[in-house]
């Protein structure tokens, strides 16, 4: 004889990669004064459209292949900006919860590459990409942790 | 002589009275159950047998089945220890094959699952044949479904991927607290329901993550709260 049960789909049903920004100098946590636009590259899909006062934002990985390559675009009120990329390999993984709950796409990060532009572009530029948590899944928790760089490197 | 023959006299009638007694304190009734005189009392007592068995099924289980998302065929062999204790073996297969009407997934599989343990009779009266019970399960599954659904939509990149899993191979392990009364309704004929109380000890993973129905445990949950309707036959 079945059990009473009840429907226990999670109510935070979003999957999407958790992005921190860290100053690279005081390895502190920033807040980003500038604008950030994230857009997929190859494609005119913006992921995140002139952010500002950012500390953390959230980006979609895509279902259908296993590398995503994003935009990054830094841009200032003087009228500066350049542009960082970032290279994702994360492998997609199909989730199951309960028949009552829609399907959904975990994903598992595997690899990371980045690169930086010249600080004369734009003072403020990707110095490092550290993954703190390759699972991403319904957690909102911290999955990559970028170091930004306003001053001249060593 | 004459001494002698009243001392032979009365040793005979003595022999006699002990013999009638001996007659009286080992009697074997046509039910077969051992009846121990108790002759300080004067009254006779019986006691259960050392050991009988009996098998049953779960019929909720089995209606639940047909008519139901899932449920299970299970039948049970259970040595009678004097009415008083009753370890158990369960054997069943647990089936589902149902598609959710909001979501379109639809989850399949028929696999074993298989329980062992014992049950405690509670009841003062061991001779009724009607039980009160408590006890434990050890249960164990190695089961096998498919899950498939619409294919999922990126909205982002405007891509479809399908969702569509067949045969995946998991096993999960419980214990199970058990309680209910069985009733001696005819003869050899019993009939009780049970609750149980099931916790889950732990479960594989698949590619998709946890099953759905777990085959004699239920739907996925730490633990789960399930009942049956037995019925027995003794053997």
């Amino acid at each position: 004889m079945p059990s009473c049960s009840n429907i226990d789909c999670p109510l935070d049903n979003i999957v999407g990669m958790t992005v921190t920004l860290y100053s690279s100098e005081t390895r502190q946590p920033l807040t980003l004064t500038d604008t950030l636009t994230v857009q997929v590259s190859g494609s005119d899909t913006i992921l995140l459209n002139r952010g500002i006062n950012l500390q953390s934002f959230m980006l979609p990985l895509r279902y259908s292949t296993d590398t995503d390559t994003l935009l990054l675009r830094f841009s200032n009120e003087k009228g500066q900006a350049a542009r960082d990329t970032l290279f994702l390999s994360h492998e997609a993984k199909p989730h199951f919860e309960n028949i009552d709950c829609p399907a959904a796409v975990f994903h598992k990060i595997q690899n990371i590459r980045w690169t930086s532009h010249l600080l004369r572009e734009m003072p403020l530029t990707i110095d490092s990409v550290a993954l703190i948590n390759p699972n991403v899944n319904y957690d909102d928790t911290e999955n990559l942790r970028v170091y930004l760089r306003a001053t001249a490197s060593e | 002589m004459i001494r002698r023959t009243c001392a032979f006299i009365f040793a005979l009638l003595l022999l006699n009275s002990l013999a009638a007694t001996a007659q009286r304190v080992v009697e074997i009734s046509a039910r077969g159950d051992s009846i121990v005189a108790d002759t300080l009392r004067g009254g006779l007592k019986k006691e259960p047998r050392a050991w009988k068995l009996s098998v049953g099924t779960d019929v909720a289980g089995a209606i639940l089945a047909v008519a139901t998302s899932y449920g299970s065929y299970e039948g049970n062999v259970r040595l009678n220890l004097r009415e008083t204790y009753f370890p158990t073996v369960e054997v069943g297969l647990g089936v589902s094959d149902y598609t959710n009407d909001d979501t379109h997934i639809h989850y399949k599989t028929s696999s074993p699952f298989f329980r062992i343990g014992a049950d405690y009779n509670f009841i003062k009266d061991k001779t009724s044949g009607n039980r009160i019970f408590g006890g434990l399960r050890y249960g164990f599954t190695p089961f096998k479904y498919d899950v498939s659904g619409p294919a999922l939509y990126d909205s982002v990149y405007k891509t479809y991927h399908d969702f569509n899993h067949k045969g995946l191979s998991a096993n999960s392990h419980w214990v199970e607290l058990v309680g209910g009364i069985e009733a001696k309704v005819w003869g050899i004929l019993h009939l009780g329901w049970s609750v149980r109380y099931k916790m889950r000890i732990a479960e594989s993973n698949t590619a998709v993550g946890h099953a759905w129905y777990v085959p004699g445990y239920g739907t996925s949950g730490g633990s789960v709260m399930t009942g049956t309707f037995n019925v027995s036959i003794d053997i």
